[in-house]
């Protein structure tokens, strides 16, 4: 009798933890009725720490909605860590994320080396990741399941720059500065595609690359005047944009310098001072004191959420175009909340441009939602629109 | 022509940079890898003085490399002696940490965002001789580059103070047994190699704006160039330094772009397979 008791103990015992650990293991992470934990990252420190604003962005637009109760009842919850732009870091921080903190979905994430680093186990793990904070076409194309790109990707930034230099601007001799790493080549990727298209009506003279210790670019800017550039499309970082404009000015010579949104910023006016007038900038973000929504957005989500962000308006309001579809996509798949119910309900936007960037459209096999940018140029030391939206 | 111009222009910083370097190798036998942050640190003591308490630009600068100088005494005086006793390896740590540490303290103090610096010799204007373009910057970069290099030489050369720095970097015990007191003279040799260093970074920060890690690529190119020269010849640091400018541009200007950035750490290790004391240094004999 007594073994017999023993005996069913320890079998009620067993089937308790085993059934604990199912239910455990069933259980979402980053997930709670109450919250929704979203991770991040960015350099926060290190050379590239001019992008670790965009996180502050994307802070600031959660902190908006959980002040307004949240999504169906959830408050979100920002997990913000620092690569210093190194991949080997991002791979540290993004495991860190996943395996102790748990988080129910990834939005942003700067820095394309670092993205590439960490892609393969965030697509293993199955979550979702929208926004990867940089323009690489490698995120959507091929397209994963889990994988969102929003914004328009620099192939296409790119392309699209070169139609306005050909077609607007009658340039045929084109230059491209582009730093030698996947995101700079995208670049160079992008204005090649456009020059296919156009052609013959304009040839690349000279692709110069960098690496990303360099800054001063008076070597290359020597080699864009000697290959008699009219046009250079400049894909750097801001202080290699201003030292490129600099540098040519300094040599007398004055090619149209067009460039990624990645510089549009207005540090490069204080940066390269009166070199910058002119240049014309691709932007998938529409830019305060331009555009109304923009302006709204800045005062009412930057400036009250993250005031020390607003020295650097681009970056912070792309943390919050980042993370409007995301927002966007979670009150589409309602209360009863999941990974997959996330991803269905991305899928179904259409044409979304409630939020700052234009026309954003995914679908089963589409995970890029934007193909379109407008053109900002440098004058009197402002950015100034010069075009509306243009749609690939 | 062009390409040498831009060449011999930044080799003249190189050299300055590498010049700061072979100094401390050479009397202290450590490679202070905090040159470079110590070198910012001082540069934006410079800004600050600057925009915020409005100092003019050569007052300015003439502080910062007194701040500079007080920097690497304040460094030798209060870390770098103490660890006199650990080994080598132990010691570059010591300079690895610190100038961390002013990295961190540059960009907390400061900000990590990249900010436009006051040039004293502008970096946009321009002046046309036989057909090739020189900058403001580059010319006065030069100038105080090889001004520097003549201030120091006489220090060594010609003063006491010199003599009392060859010697212990000669042999310590003896210099001491003959009352050169180690303390001072060693906490001045840090002091003038972190001058050189400011002065370098104040040459720089012009052209290639003002951020914590303003000196990180410097750093290795005046370190490459001081391997090229010989670590342990000053005089290899300044021929070092100007002859990797030069070959950096000419292979930038007609070989490829591509290797201009490692063209640097190419010639390291060429260097240190084939002539492993550099161009003018010599080999070290450890008499037993």
């Amino acid at each position: 009798m007594r073994r017999k008791q023993t005996f069913l103990k320890v079998v009620l015992a067993l089937a308790l933890a085993l059934g604990l650990t199912v239910a455990v293991g069933q259980r979402t992470p980053g997930l709670t009725a109450t919250e929704i934990v979203v991770g991040t990252w960015a350099p926060l420190s290190g050379p590239a720490a001019f992008w670790g604003t965009v996180p502050k962005g994307i802070e600031a637009y959660f902190r908006y909605i959980n002040e307004q109760g949240g999504i169906h009842g959830r408050q979100l919850r920002l997990v913000v860590r620092d690569d210093a732009f190194q991949p080997a870091r991002t791979v540290a921080v993004v495991r860190e994320m996943i395996d102790r903190v748990g988080v129910f979905a990834f939005v942003g994430g700067v820095g394309t080396s670092n993205g590439l680093a960490v892609q393969q186990f965030i697509i293993d793990e199955g979550i979702p990741w929208i926004s990867p904070a940089t323009g690489a076409s490698v995120w959507s194309t091929p397209p994963k399941h889990n994988i969102f790109a929003t914004f328009t990707n620099y192939i296409v930034e790119a392309a699209l720059l070169t139609r306005h230099a050909v077609n607007e601007l009658g340039r045929t001799k084109v230059g491209v500065l582009y730093q030698n790493d996947l995101f700079g080549r995208d670049g160079l990727t992008g204005v090649q595609l456009e020059l296919g298209r156009l052609a013959g009506r304009a040839t690349l003279v000279a692709a110069v690359p960098y690496e990303p210790v360099e800054v001063s670019m008076a070597l290359q800017a020597q080699r864009f005047r000697e290959a008699g550039a009219e046009v250079i499309i400049v894909w750097s970082t801001p202080p290699v944009a201003a030292s490129i404009a600099r540098e040519t000015r300094a040599l007398g010579y004055t090619p149209q310098l067009m460039a990624s949104s990645v510089v549009a910023d207005p540090v490069l006016f204080r940066l390269a001072g009166p070199a910058w007038e002119g240049t014309i900038l691709a932007s998938f973000l529409p830019l305060p004191g331009i555009d109304p929504k923009a302006t709204a957005v800045f005062q009412n989500i930057i400036m009250r959420y993250a005031p020390d962000a607003a020295t650097q308006p681009f970056f912070a309001l792309a943390g919050v175009a980042f993370a409007e579809p995301f927002v966007e996509a979670l009150r589409r798949a309602g209360p009863q909340l999941s990974r997959e119910r996330l991803i269905s309900a991305l899928e179904s936007l259409q044409n979304y441009d409630q939020g700052l960037l234009d026309n954003v459209s995914f679908g089963p096999q589409r995970r890029q939602g934007q193909n379109s940018i407008y053109l900002l140029q440098a004058r009197d030391g402002k950015l100034v629109p010069i075009s509306t939206w243009i749609r690939f | 022509m062009q390409y040498v111009v831009i060449g011999l222009a930044a080799g003249s910083l190189y050299a300055l940079v590498a010049l700061g370097l072979v100094l401390l190798y050479k009397t202290n036998r450590v490679l202070n890898f905090a040159h470079g942050d110590m070198a910012t640190f001082a540069a934006f003591i410079a800004f600050t003085l600057f925009t915020a308490r409005g100092v003019p630009i050569v007052p300015a600068f003439g502080l910062t490399i007194i701040a500079g100088l007080a920097l690497g005494a304040v460094f030798y005086l209060g870390l770098i002696r103490r660890a006199r006793d650990i080994d080598v390896l132990g010691q570059i740590i010591v300079t690895l940490g610190f100038g961390l540490t002013l990295n961190g303290l540059a960009a907390l103090l400061w900000g990590t965002d990249t900010k436009p610096f006051p040039a004293l010799f502008s970096p946009s204007i321009v002046y046309q001789v036989g057909g090739v373009t020189v900058s403001q910057l580059a010319l006065g970069s030069a100038g105080v580059g090889v001004a520097l290099m003549l201030a120091l030489y006489l220090l060594i050369q010609h003063t006491r103070l010199g003599l009392a720095m060859r010697a212990l970097s000669q042999d310590e015990d003896t210099a001491r047994a003959l009352g050169v007191r180690a303390g001072p003279v060693n906490a001045l040799t840090w002091g003038a190699a972190s001058a050189l260093g400011a002065a370098a970074a104040l040459m720089l920060a012009p052209a290639n704006f003002l951020n914590p890690n303003l000196m990180l690529d410097p750093l290795l190119k005046g370190f490459a160039g001081a391997v090229l020269g010989g670590i342990n010849s000053l005089p290899g640091a300044v021929l070092g330094g100007y002859v990797l400018g030069l070959a950096e541009a000419l292979v930038g200007g007609f070989i490829s772009l591509k290797f201009k950035a490692t063209f640097a750490f190419l010639v390291i290790i060429a260097v240190l397979v084939f002539r492993p004391h550099g161009l003018l240094g010599y080999e070290f004999r450890r008499r037993a």
